[in-house]
This record gives structure tokens, sequence and C-alpha cells, in this order.
């Protein structure tokens, strides 16, 4: 995707309503035909929670709700659902920024195709865990709007989003923008790629200039965010620098592989950890047990931690979903996005980032001479 | 398939006393007998004798054994000998599995105790593994009766005489104008002084000449794919602009063409045209134009090769041509690089005129050179007084740590040509005299006698300031003679620096192509230094002259035909069995990803679009590992190698 170097905003008029203002615009896109569905964190009949939804009919689009601080899972995988094949549809994404990293490293692997999707990418303020989410929702119907005017409610998103620094939607075609604008009377509109300008521009939106502070209020949310993190990573190093420390940070570990199934980037069809290597026979136990005097039950919960943080550190998007599903209540997260900043510093690498940028270890550099 | 119960044959060699004095043998055959699955243990003198796997075959046929471990040496060693006494006793080879408790404890472990409880880890390992072992299986496939052979220096043409001579087709490519390679420049060639060209030339005819070998000079070759008696070859024919069918190479556009161009042949010492050919004697007599310096070429004016030629053999016209080839097996003999002494700014070369490098000299001093063979300096006078010094870029911790083997020889010639030719004064400044070779002392006595100053000791500097009045105009050497401990500043007309040898130039390049590894110089690695000097790792891939290291010519004709004699064996035996021990890929498992097929080195997995899974090619595959290591969901895996049995093999371990 090319970049534009000069940024036009477009505003969407809110009237303190940013759901309605937002799923109105997806709506324009489907009325006009521009689209033929679009993928959007949505409210179901069910439950005020918001779940990706594929929509294709006009009328059913205010129920769409991406700037909800929600979100059950990242939203990759089910993208990749809907764009395994070129469909020949175009399709529109709405996505979080660490769902659209999730999906770009997706397309790397092969696991689906961009092909005509576009991308819509909110700036995120974060997400609060689910529990979080339902309770405050139940308190205040309105939670989105709230959720844009409160710090306070800002302050409640899960400990992953609170030391995410890349919250604006770097890889996608055209950006919602909330930070730093009064979302309460205007959010903004960002094509950032020919295919995005392409889209807004048919949908005849007033230009403006950029929103006093705005600058201001992205910066000032970085260097938070970069305190945060940099404290949370020495937190995390204190408690998993030794491998007993981290035999002790994993300890409550039940196999469920509910992290990896979280995981955007842990694409398996099958886990190595479901195979023949790992379903031991009784021998093999009855051996270890006996080396030891006694052994835990389910064994290889350490090895299935390091063995997942081998295998997807690099392309780790830190989401945080891993910690959200843990029923042990295991920082998961914590551990894996401090591992992936270090192997990601280390190969130059941020996954996510641009899809034709090579996943390390697939290409040969040179080594340099001196 | 029928279950059938592991039962285990356990085997410790003392390795006469390799390993039994440190390892106690005895004690890991009792610990081996209680291991599961296992049904008997011995241990015995030497395993790898006939009485020693009699113990094998006897106990398989008669107890039933369907595995078996030997403990002693490497498998790179003895390996096939007891996967073949499994076969024999009617088991599958793949039966087998080797614990190697020489190389890895007996030799290395300082402790006794400790050497005898590693070994008795490895047999524990190499027990449970083998139990979950599979019989695997393979397939004959026919070779391709041709051979390629890259480079035709001496050892090329050497190799490609030897090889069609047996009656094999042979493609000899070679990326200059002519063959002939480094030997070509060379006048006289030691020990004996044998004229280079007199020796050169006729193998150089008979290669042109001979029906079977199949000439591709001013050619690159561009890609090798496939496997042992199957390589898929391309050879790019770079435009030579003049028709080799139709040129008589009578010379008449190398007169007639107004542009001089320094010769890369006479390094640099004389010049050539932009139509030329690289020497008189080259082969073929087809000379080539020179794009970048061809006023036509660059200007769009001139033609004068065109218009005097009668043959009417130039072609503006010709283009990169591409030449598909197969072959069962290939030669490389991509030779080396005269070092650069540049870096070196002590020794002051491309400062001071009178400073020339061994190649330079050569060139100097050959009938054909820019000199005819007279040894003089840039002023047209001979010298009265010339130092040689050797070592400069080997053995030299800052550029090349290895000694580069031939340039204490051709030094020491250079000595008596220089005494015969001119009887000028010669100076020689070494650190070692190394002449290890049949005839190569007593040259070294022979130069002595001659009455040529040995000097032991590095020279520190080469400058134009000179002590006395009288030397105005020398170079003076400052060097200290270390065995009669002086500092001696010689003054001299001029100065030869011995330069090293390095890898050619796109030898790195060409490795990748093969498939075969260099070591930290950058030379090709053979398969094992001793017991197969010639092959690689890559089976059908051989080794001739300096590209496996620094050679001299004896060592290199020796080498390039013994590579020419590993490649007819493996061409005569007809057909070669694939490698069992390959990847194979899960399709229930895969992902679709195609990490593999990018990591594969040997080209061996494809992507089959209608099932969308990666699959390997059994006759491409050489059972790196590179899929599996990458695989993160295992459905790439390596047979004989996979997760289950090395999972087995550190289970017994921890």
């Amino acid at each position: 995707m090319e970049k534009n170097s000069a940024m036009t905003v477009f505003y969407l008029k809110t009237d303190k309503n940013p759901k309605a203002g937002v799923s109105a615009f997806l709506g324009r896109m489907l009325s006009q035909s521009l689209a033929d569905a679009v993928l959007v964190s949505a409210r179901t009949p069910h439950s005020p929670l918001p779940m990706p939804a594929v929509i294709t009919d006009p009328e059913k689009i205010e129920a769409a709700d991406p700037l909800a601080p929600a979100a059950p899972f990242n939203a990759a995988r089910q993208a990749v659902s809907i764009l395994r094949h070129e469909s020949g549809r175009k399709i529109v994404l709405v996505l979080r920024p660490c769902e659209i990293r999730a999906l770009v490293e997706l397309v790397k692997l092969k696991q689906c195709v961009l092909d005509d999707a576009v991308i819509i990418g909110m700036e995120c303020r974060g997400r609060m865990e689910t529990p979080i989410y339902l309770e405050k929702a139940a308190e205040n119907p309105d939670l989105t709007a709230a959720f844009y005017r409160d710090p306070g409610l800002q302050d409640a998103v899960c400990a992953s989003c609170r030391i995410c620094t890349r919250f604006l939607p770097q890889a996608a075609d055209i950006a919602i923008r909330v930070i730093g604008e009064p979302t309460d009377e205007r959010i903004g509109i960002v094509p950032q790629t020919p295919a995005g300008q392409d889209l807004v521009g048919r949908l005849g939106l007033s230009e403006g200039p950029d929103s006093p502070g705005r600058e201001d209020a992205v910066a000032n949310m970085r260097d938070l965010r970069e305190q945060e993190r940099e404290r949370a990573f020495q937190e995390t190093a204190g408690k998993t620098d030794t491998i007993e420390k981290f035999q002790k940070y994993v300890a409550q570990c039940l196999n469920c592989y509910n992290c990896r199934v979280a995981c955007p980037v842990c694409y398996c069809r099958e886990c190595v950890f479901l195979t023949d290597v790992f379903a031991h026979d009784p021998q093999v136990l009855m051996r270890r047990a006996a080396k030891k005097g006694m052994i835990k039950l389910p064994a290889d919960t350490t090895m299935f931690h390091l063995t997942r943080m081998a295998h997807m550190a690099h392309a780790c998007v830190a989401c945080g979903h891993c910690s959200s599903v843990c029923p042990s209540h295991i920082p998961v997260a914590d551990i894996f996005i401090k591992v992936g900043n270090e192997v990601q510093k280390r190969y130059g690498y941020e996954p996510g980032r641009d899809l034709e940028e090579p996943m390390p270890l697939m290409v040969y550099d040179k080594p340099v001479v001196e | 398939m029928i279950y059938e119960k592991p039962r285990i044959g356990v085997y410790i060699c003392h390795c006469g006393s390799n390993i039994s004095p440190k390892v106690d043998v005895e004690a890991v055959a009792r610990f081996a007998a209680g291991l599961d699955n296992v049904a008997v243990s011995r241990d015995y003198k030497f395993m790898c004798s006939n009485p020693g796997q009699d113990f094998i075959v006897n106990d398989i046929k008669q107890m039933g054994l369907n595995r078996v471990v030997v403990a002693s040496c490497s498998p790179r060693m003895h390996e096939p000998t007891f996967r073949k006494a499994c076969e024999k006793a009617g088991i599958s080879p793949h039966y087998f599995q080797m614990a190697n408790i020489r190389e890895q404890t007996s030799w290395v472990t300082a402790d006794s105790a400790h050497a005898t409880q590693k070994a008795k880890d490895q047999v524990a390992a190499a027990a449970a593994r083998v139990a979950g072992h599979a019989a695997l299986t393979s397939r004959e496939v026919a070779v391709q009766k041709s051979i390629l052979v890259i480079g035709a220096g001496i050892a090329g043409i050497q190799a490609s005489l030897t090889a069609a001579e047996a009656g094999y087709d042979v493609h000899l490519v070679e990326r200059e104008p002519s063959i002939g390679g480094h030997m070509a420049k060379f006048d006289k060639t030691f020990p004996t002084l044998d004229c280079a060209a007199c020796i050169m030339t006729p193998k150089m005819v008979e290669a042109a000449q001979k029906e079977n070998i199949h000439l591709h000079t001013w050619s690159e070759v561009v890609s090798v794919e496939g496997f042992v008696g199957n390589y898929k070859v391309r050879v790019r024919k770079k435009p030579r602009y003049v028709d080799m069918e139709k040129c008589t190479g009578c010379g008449v556009c190398q007169q007639k063409c107004p542009v001089k161009v320094p010769s890369e042949f006479d390094e640099g010492l004389a010049f050539r045209k932009a139509v030329y050919s690289p020497f008189p004697q080259a082969v073929p007599n087809t000379p080539v134009i020179d794009k970048d310096h061809c006023i036509y070429f660059q200007k769009g004016k001139c033609r004068a090769c065109e218009k005097f030629c009668e043959a009417a053999a130039i072609d503006f016209n010709q283009a990169d041509e591409f030449i598909d080839i197969v072959v069962g097996a290939v030669i490389a003999a991509t030779g080396f690089k005269a070092f650069d002494p540049s870096p070196l700014t002590a020794y002051g070369y491309g400062i001071f005129p009178e400073v020339y490098t061994s190649l330079e000299f050569e060139r100097l001093n050959n009938a054909t050179g820019p000199t005819a063979g007279k040894i003089l300096m840039k002023n047209g006078q001979p010298p009265r007084k010339v130092a040689i010094v050797h070592c400069v870029g080997s053995r030299d911790r800052h550029y090349r740590k290895y000694c580069s083997r031939v340039c204490c020889m051709y030094s020491m010639k250079f000595a008596h040509l220089v005494r015969e030719k001119t009887g000028a004064e010669v100076w020689e400044f070494y650190i070692d005299m190394r002449s290890p070779g049949k005839l190569y002392e007593e040259f070294y006595n022979r130069v002595q006698e001659e009455g040529v100053h040995l000097v032991r000791g590095r020279v520190a500097q080469i400058t134009d300031i000179t002590d006395h009045p009288e030397d105005a105009g020398c170079l003076t050497v400052v060097a200290e003679n270390t065995l009669a401990r002086r500092v001696l500043r010689v003054p001299v007309d001029m100065v030869i620096l011995s330069v090293g040898l390095e890898p050619a130039a796109g030898s790195d390049a060409v490795s990748r192509m093969l498939g075969i590894q260099r070591d930290a110089d950058g030379w090709y690695n053979e398969l094992h230094a001793k017991l197969a000097p010639v092959k690689t790792a890559a089976s059908g891939i051989f080794l001739a002259g300096c590209c496996q290291g620094p050679k001299d010519i004896p060592d290199t004709v020796a080498q390039a035909s013994a590579a020419a004699g590993e490649a007819v064996s493996l061409l005569s035996r007809g057909t070669v069995r694939t490698l069992a021990e390959i990847s194979y890929i899960d399709p229930d498992r895969c992902s679709g990803c195609r990490i593999c097929v990018d990591m594969c080195p040997y080209s061996a997995i494809s992507f089959d679009d209608g099932a969308g899974v990666a699959v390997v090619n059994d006759a491409l595959c050489q059972g790196c590992g590179s899929c599996a290591a990458a695989c993160p969901s295992s459905a790439a895996g390596i047979r004989h190698f996979n997760d289950g049995q090395i999972m087995a093999e550190l289970e017994a371990l921890t």
C-alpha cells in the first residue's frame, strides 16, 4: 500500500453519537454499492457485546459499533474466514490496529488474500476485558460515546492496551481518527492509500483542517503508553528472567490451549501439541515420574509456552487476547509482548507494518564485512 | 502392517584401545541389558571387523532381533558397515542406530567415570530411538552420461580430458574468451622449469579437438537444478559479436581496431584492442568484442573490424544465448584469484612503478608478454638488484591466515630466472622456506647455490628513501634478518611481491548454485579432508584444483584426474539410489503458508494449488531438514529424524 504524503482529513458529524456517525458512513458504502459487504464489530440481538459481523444489507448497518471499547477476540481470524480465496466481491473490513497487523501477517503466511478488500482502521484507545465491558455497559447504555469523553472509562482498558504504542492504524486504506478529536461533534476520516482515496472520494464528505491539539494528543498518548510499557516490561522481566521463575509464572497452566486459539498469528491447522509427539506413551510418563519421584500433570506446560513463543514471537502483534482468555489468569500476553518486542527489535522487523516486509528467517542477509 | 514388539541387540565396541580404557565398556553393556526392549547386549574389541559383524548377523537370525544399536565410532565412519550387516541378516538397514561413544565421548572426556556415564546415556538414547525406527524405501534412478566442468584452467581441462577419454560427454564452461586459466600466463614451472606453454597448449588444443568435449567459452553457468545423476544446467553464452563458425582467426580485426585497452591477460602491463583474443595461443582463437570499450557500441560509429573482416564474421547483433544441458555429475574447477596487495600500503604497490605482483612478473618474464620475455624495468633497463617478498597477504592475521602453498616455490623460480636472465643480485625475504614436494627441496638447494641472498624475516617497509647518494632512484627494502638479529636496508631496482591465493571472484555464487559449502576462507569444502578429498557433501558434485584450497600444478592435475575418476565411477554405475531419509509433508496438517517452499535450498518443495498444500519432490530432496525446522505445525518432517524419534532420544537422556 502506498502512503500519501499529505493527508487530507474529512469529517463525519456525530451529534453526540459517534456510533451512529460511523455506522451511517459505512451504510452509505453499501447503499451506493461501493462495497458488497462490510466486516465490522456489531451488536447482536442477544448481547450488548459487539461481535464481528458480515453485513450486506444497509438496513442492518446501524448495529455496527466498531468504536465500542470491546473485542472478545482479535477479528483478523474472522477476516481470514471470509478472505480465504479471491471472492470477486468488494469487502470493506473495519478493524483495530492490532487486528490489521495480524491480518497482514496472515496474508504473508498465505492464509488469505486481500484482493479487493479495503481496510478501514480505527485509531484505538483500547478495549476492556469482556466482563468489565459488560458491567460498564449495563450501567451506561451509551457506553461508546461516553468512553471517548470520559478518561476514567479510558483507564479501564485491558493491560495490553495500556502499554500499546501502535494505536494508529498504519497499514489501513482509511483511518478513522478519534484521538484529539471532539468525538461528540465529529470524527475524522483519513484516506491513507489510493484505494482509500478513491472510496472516500465517492462518498462526498467535507474536508477540513486538522483539529487543534490533535498532534499533541497523539504524542501525549504515545509518551504515556511508552512509559507504562517500560514499567510493565521491567516488572515482567523480574518475574521471568530464570527458567525456574518462568515455570512459576506459567505454573497454573491447564494445557487448555485457549491462548493458542485466541492468538491471531497461531495459524497452524493442527498444533504440534495436539499430535502424537506430545501424546506420550504411559511408559514415558512413568519413566519421567521414576526419575524425579514426582511429576506434575498435565505434562509439558512450560514446553508448550516456550515452543509457542519460539514459533510466533517474531509475529506477535501485542493484541493481548491470550491473557484475556486464560482461565487461570496467567498474564500470558505480558511475557509474549515483551519477548516479541525483543525478538522483533533484533530482526528489525515489525509485524503488520507492511505486506512487503519479509518475515525474519525467510530472507538471507549478507553479513556485513568490516 | 503387523505390529512387532521391538527386540533390540546392543553392541558396545572397544575400538581397540580407543574407547575401552576410558569407557568401562563392560559396565555399559550390563547397563544396556536392563533397558526397555533390549534382548541382548554385548561388548567386543572391534565391532567393525568380520567377527564383530557376525555377532550382529547371528543374533538377528538366532534370537529374532529386529533392532540393532552399535555404540562405537562416528556413523560417518561405519554406519554403512552395520547397516549392511542388518540387511545381510534380513532386517531393514534403517532398523539400526549408532551411538558415537568415541569422537563424542572417549576421545574428548577426561574423566573415566564421567565418560562411562555419558556412554550409558548415549546408548539409552539410541535404544529408545531405534524402537521407533521405520523401514524406509528408496528407488533407483538412471544417471545421465555426461559431466559439467565449471572453469577451464588446468584443473578443468585435465578433468575434462580424463572424463572424455573414458567416453563420456563433457561440457566445459569458461567465463573468459579462452580456456587456459592462470597456467596459460606462466612461462616456466617449478621445480623442473618446464615451459608452461609447451606442456599446456597441447592439452588446450586436445580439449578443443576432442569430439565429446563441448567447449562453452565466454559463457557462465547461471543455474544448476536437480540431483545426483540428473542435473539440469543452464549456461549463458555471452555475445562474442564474432561468428565462431565464420571467423578464421586471422587477426585482422585486432590490427585494425583503433581502441587500446589495458590487457587483463598481461596484468595491465600491455594493451589489447577492443576486439581481442587474450593471447596468441587462445583456444578458441575467435576474438570477442569488448562492448564497454568498442567505439561502435559506445558511440555508434567505427565498424573498422567489420569492414576489414574478409570472412564477414563480425555480428554486432548477437545477444545472450541460453543453452540447457543435462548432466549426471558436476566438477567445480573455479580456481583462484591472486591477492591484491594494494591495502598493504607499506609495500608501495601501485605507488612505486618498480613494485610488481608475482602475476605481473610472470607476464614480464613470459616470451609472449609485454617485453617478449626480457626482464626489464619500466625504463627499459634490466634491473641490477631485485627483491622478492614472500607471504604477501598470506600467513598474515590481518588478511589471510593460511599459507598459500605455492609462493615459496614460485619465488625461488623467480630468483633463478632473474639470476639466469639478468645476472642481477637477488634478495629473497621469507618467513619460513616451504619446499615439501618431489624435487622441491633440491630446487631450493640449487637456488641457494646460485648465490641468491635468502633473508629470514618479514619485510617491514619498501620506500623510495635511500641511504646513499649512489642509490638514488632505487627502492629500499627494510626488513629484520631474524637469524642475524639485525635490521637490513637493502637498495634494489625492482621488487616482486609474492602474493597469496584467494578463492576466485564469483566462487561464492557458484557454491550456492551447486549447494556445496565453503570454509571460513571461502574455499570449497571437500567431504573428508583425507578420505574423500574431491567429493563434496552434495553427492555428484566434485572438486578439482584451487577452488578447494591453494595448490600447485602437480597437485591440481592429480586432483583433477581424481575428480574425473570419481565422476566417471558414478556415471559408469548407471544408476543412483535416491535418499531414503528425506522430507515428507503431511497434507492433513499443512496450513499452506509456503514458508518451506521458500526455505528449501534444493527447490524440492512445490505448492499444490488444488489441494492447498506443499509437496516434496523425493528425487530432489536431500533431507537437510530446513523445512522441518521451519514448519511450526510439524507438517513437514524428515524420515528417520521425525519428531517422535528425536523426542524418544531426548526422553531417554533427561
